[in-house]
């Protein structure tokens, strides 16, 4: 070790122990504070990068609310301001106080090339983050995908570490966790269930959004509650300088957007529907039952906020989702989410910056019956209260505190039945649970020396299960062992958990770093599903006397690399997950409307493991990029596969995506996806037999099997054409799954038709090709 | 309650008209595994154990019979009942009948190993009605076999019914609890969308009145589905070693005539 590394190793060691911060030397500093906006809108930008000239070292970043805060010694500097999509801006700061400099940044879209700062594209080399992959809405908006219907969800499933839930699925898999394990957040608010029309179609209206997150790894001590990945989505908060609209018309929804000022400059709004219109086709048929039978899903995004000053301003953002579909009279079944977000930022002092978040969350469904002799409703709602407080402090250019609290009050209501009195089915009641979630976190950003960069921090949580009902505890065969009965307010169980958290980054020469990171979560909410398709109806249990709560410890290294002048972009990271108390379920296991189903539970644990590369083509007329995973991820419980390790469903060793968008001319915009994956671990029979003339399987090990590979195809087209100057529009063409891949979706086994003793595999193909067409417009 | 997500498949299936076709898989050879299953009923003196081992995928017989087996039925009365070979594989004791709440215990022995299962026979439910409803599945009309009796109330009661159109087997087609409608009058609609009725057809309906494991058995049986995340072997009652059920039924059987 060299003399000087020593030095500064001493140094380093030197602060740690005395917590001394960095501000040792004594020259004045002032802070320069404020927002960066879009010149053009006035909407924030988050994570836009703000740099010295003359040291790219230093400098800070905006925070989810565009506001940055650096602090500096008394002197002039040239700050360069930059973001993804934008040039970049310099301003010269004379800094002899406190000042306040808000930045509005030109959008690059007005040039053929975007034309990106260095120091904006060097900051995924750069940050401790490390885990985390931003997706850009121009990606979304150009990556093809079934039915023209651009998606977020869709869009992330490229991007390596994590899997798509299947054919068409909107659901997705974290490195190697559930579906349940990942936290989707919309506009900080839970979303419980993202997806349309049984999981085709996610419930985020891409018009609407303005910034995606995805931490799959080291994710930062504010957040928490799920074990995999936390899925953070911005909604746009609307164009502040003048009235717009924007929507679209595809194959099967139209959608249409308004924003703009409610008061020039200080506040906007920004209201975004979408509707499906299949069944506008059903009223076509001539048949009664089928003209009033009902199908669609909508979805209604709001957003207003106001600038009530310099140091003051209110956001309130909500949700309103709902898929409908009906049989004639006989059948109804609807479900749908509903959030809301009042925010209200405000600035302490030009370092200290405040945000208190009041949410509210719901998911629930309904489904009517109506016959002869059957008439009854069933209903289930899951919600949540929850109360944000966040602090961030700009201690100094090298040091950055965030800290807070968090309460949330989580209600589940089990499916209930409501039956008429001559009906032939009796009314059920399943008691609510209610419980709460305590956290606090503190986190530090650190940077004490010019090339090492942390994030180190910890979240504690408290879950608390309250009365009032009937608690039972049940034996490893699922038999009741005692109930007790619980008064309201009664603490039936209390779970306190410490989440470590870091990451790091040491800049190496030449714009390369390495990187490491540990992250503990937890998880106090579990999801109940034994089919492989995630249904509106799939029960939600919090943690109990029975339900410990989930715990998984992650630890990842990473190397990251920028070249050619940073038009490339690289990154290689690996991890290691070990997960407790992860849920399974007895065989044949009542799930619905069971008031025992926590007797049909098994508990186990996962470990799950993986390489992830990704490279990226950020610039030129060709971009995109190319990802690839090498993965397991495994399970094991006493009672499945004789207590042997097995691989989970979503363990695929290799997944891969290609993705090119190539800008042809000014007006048309080609794309590409190319995926493939090896087939999901799954379950099928070593054998049969015979019971009472009718052949049954015989299966011996769990996920023993491999589906066949997947892969396809997609193509397409943006043709964008301007009437005039206010008024653009664009024709998008699709092609999903362009060489007619029958990819399995699902493998079972019959007997065949004409000799039963004879029994056949056969596959079903879900999409084949399936072209697609979409006009939007924008003014 | 599956039975009400019936109708979301179709609505799913009627949207996505999908492709099928038949495929080679290479499955393995799993060692045979033993299968008994052994039927008690009160309907005649003719009770039948049926032993086998289980076969690979591929065979074109998936009955592979054991023969030798002793095989006895106890009664909780203290009556013993020896069962006879009869064919390779099904043993058969013709000379006793079996009661409503009785306690009846299985034991088969396979080359040294005994296996047992026990099993009470639930009261006898008896259908009062049958007849043919009709109902209109998107534009079609589907003719069915609805029953109905008065479930007792106050206590879990399982049902199983095996048809017969036409003079044809028996087979199973439809399985029921009274989890939702415990006490209630219960109208069954019978339905099998492999077989379409006409008028004219002769029905006879074997209503089963099962114990909790049969029951368990038969569920997993019919909630293994192509969507089932993890398709595994029924519970078997006869502990490690063997797969099947021991199941003392109380049955009907009502006949009609398709209108």
């Amino acid at each position: 070790m060299s003399a000087k590394l020593l030095c500064k190793f001493r140094f380093f060691l030197f602060v740690v122990l005395t917590g001394i911060p960095c501000r040792a030397f004594a020259q004045p500093t002032y802070t320069v504070s404020g927002h960066v906006r879009d010149a053009r809108t006035g909407e924030t930008l988050v994570g836009a990068s703000l740099r010295l000239k003359t040291d790219a070292t230093v400098g800070t970043r905006t925070n989810n609310y565009g506001f940055y805060s650096l602090t500096l010694a008394e002197g002039t500097y040239v700050l360069v301001v930059s973001h993804v999509g934008y040039q970049s801006y310099e301003t010269t700061i004379s800094l002899g106080e406190d000042k306040r400099v808000d930045i509005d940044l030109p959008s690059g879209e007005l040039l053929d090339e975007v034309v990106i700062s260095q120091s904006a594209i060097s900051e995924n080399v750069r940050s401790p983050q490390m885990g985390v992959a931003r997706v850009g809405v121009n990606e979304i908006k150009h990556v093809p995908v079934l039915m023209g219907e651009k998606d977020v969800l869709k869009t992330i499933q490229l991007l390596p570490g994590v899997l798509a839930g299947g054919e068409g699925s909107s659901n997705f898999f974290v490195r190697g966790g559930a579906g349940d394990q990942n936290l989707i957040l919309l506009d900080e608010a839970m979303v419980y269930n993202a997806s349309h029309l049984f999981g085709f179609f996610s419930t985020f209206n891409s018009d609407a959004i303005k910034d995606v997150n995805l931490f799959k790894g080291g994710m930062p001590a504010q957040y928490g509650g799920r074990l995999a990945s936390v899925l953070d989505i911005a909604m746009l908060d609307g164009n502040k300088k003048r009235l717009g609209a924007e929507g679209g018309v595809g194959l099967i929804a139209s959608r249409l957007k308004i924003d703009g000022p409610i008061v020039k400059d200080k506040g906007s709004f920004m209201v975004s529907g979408r509707r499906t219109y299949a069944d506008l086709f059903l009223k076509l048929a001539n048949d009664e039952s089928i003209n009033s039978s009902r199908l669609y899903f909508y979805d209604l995004n709001a957003k207003a906020n106001y600038r009530i000053n310099e140091k003051n301003a209110l956001f309130l953002s909500g949700y309103f989702g709902r898929d409908v579909m009906g049989y004639s009279t006989l059948f109804g079944f609807d479900w749908g989410n509903t959030t809301t977000t009042l925010r209200w930022n405000h600035v302490l002092n030009s370092r200290l910056f405040s945000n208190t978040s009041f949410i509210y969350s719901n998911f629930n469904y309904n489904v009517n019956i109506d016959n002869d002799d059957l008439n009854f409703v069933i209903a289930s709602r899951i919600l949540n209260y929850n109360v944000k407080q966040d602090f961030q402090f700009f201690q100094s250019n090298k040091s950055t505190w965030r800290f807070g609290i968090n309460l949330l009050r989580q209600n589940i209501s089990p499916a209930n039945i409501d039956a008429d009195e001559n009906t032939s089915v009796n009314s059920l009641r399943l008691e609510q649970r209610k419980g709460m979630e305590l956290a606090g976190y503190l986190s530090h950003e650190w940077k004490p020396l010019d090339r090492l960069n942390l994030v180190y921090g910890v979240r504690a949580t408290n879950f608390l299960l309250f009365g009032p009902g009937m608690f039972y505890e049940y034996d490893a065969g699922g038999d009741i062992v005692e109930g007790r009965q619980y008064e309201r307010g009664d603490v039936v169980q209390n779970y306190f958990n410490l989440e470590p958290r870091l990451s790091m980054s040491y800049q190496l020469p030449r714009n390369n770093s390495l990187k490491l990171s540990y992250n503990r979560n937890t998880q106090h909410l579990h999801q109940l599903s034994n089919s492989t398709s995630s249904l509106p109806t799939d029960t939600w249990v919090m943690s109990s006397n029975n339900i410990k709560p989930q715990i998984a410890d992650q630890a990842a290294v990473g190397y990251y690399q920028n070249f050619l002048s940073d038009t490339y972009e690289f990154s290689v990271e690996s991890y290691y997950k070990y997960m407790q108390n992860q849920i399974d379920y007895r065989n044949a296991a009542d799930l619905q409307a069971n008031e025992h189903i926590e007797a049909e539970l098994l508990y186990g644990i996962g470990r799950a493991y993986g390489v992830e590369l990704f490279l990226k083509k950020r610039e030129g007329r060709l971009n995109g990029w190319l990802s690839y995973t090498l993965s397991r991820s495994e399970r094991r419980f006493d009672d499945i596969n004789q207590g042997n390790w097995f691989t989970a469903r979503q363990d695929r060793t290799h997944d891969v995506a290609v993705v090119g968008m190539y800008q042809l001319s000014p007006k048309w915009n080609l794309s590409a996806t190319f995926i493939y994956s090896t087939g999901n671990a799954v379950t099928f029979p070593s054998g049969k037999y015979s019971v009472e003339g009718r052949t049954l399987w015989y299966y011996t090990e769990r996920n023993g099997y491999r589906m066949p590979d997947y892969h396809r195809l997609d193509l397409g087209a943006t043709w964008e054409s301007s009437v005039s100057k206010r008024f653009t529009s664009s024709w998008t063409f699709g092609v999903y799954n362009a060489y007619n891949r029958k990819n399995a979706y699902i493998i079972d086994f019959r007997e065949n038709e004409h000799n039963p003793n004879v029994t056949e595999a056969y596959r079903i193909a879900l999409f084949g090709i399936i072209p697609s067409v979409t006009w939007n417009f924008k003014f | 309650m599956r039975r009400y997500c019936t109708p979301i498949f179709l609505i799913v299936g009627f949207l996505w008209s999908s492709c099928e076709d038949v495929i080679d898989i290479n499955l393995n050879d799993a060692n045979p595994q033993l299968v008994i299953i052994g039927e008690v009923s009160n309907q005649t003196n003719r009770q039948q154990v049926t032993i086998g081992r289980t076969v690979a995928f591929g065979s074109d017989n998936p009955f592979d019979p054991v023969s030798g087996a002793d095989v006895e039925v106890l009664t909780g009365s203290g009556q013993v009942f020896h069962f006879d070979e009869q064919e390779p594989g099904i043993y058969v004791a013709d000379h006793f009948r079996g009661r409503e709440n009785e306690w009846y215990e299985l034991h088969v022995r396979v080359d040294g190993v005994l296996f047992t299962a026990v099993s009470t026979m639930p009261p006898l439910v008896i259908a009062d009605s049958i007849g043919t409803s009709i109902r209109n599945l998107f534009g079609e009309e589907e003719k069915l076999i609805t029953l109905k009796f008065q479930d007792p109330p106050f206590m879990p009661n399982y049902y199983r019914y095996l048809w017969s159109v036409n003079g044809a087997p028996f087979e199973m087609v439809h399985l029921a609890q009274d989890k939702f409608n415990d006490g209630k009058y219960v109208s069954e609609d019978l339905i099998d969308f492999d077989i379409e009725l006409v008028t004219g057809d002769s029905v006879m309906v074997q209503m089963q009145c099962i114990d909790k494991a049969t029951f368990d058995f038969w569920n997993a049986v019919e909630s293994t589905n192509p969507g089932s995340a993890a398709p595994a072997n029924p519970p078997a009652a006869f502990g490690i070693g063997a797969l099947g059920y021991f199941s003392a039924c109380a049955m009907s059987e009502i006949a009609t005539v398709v209108q």
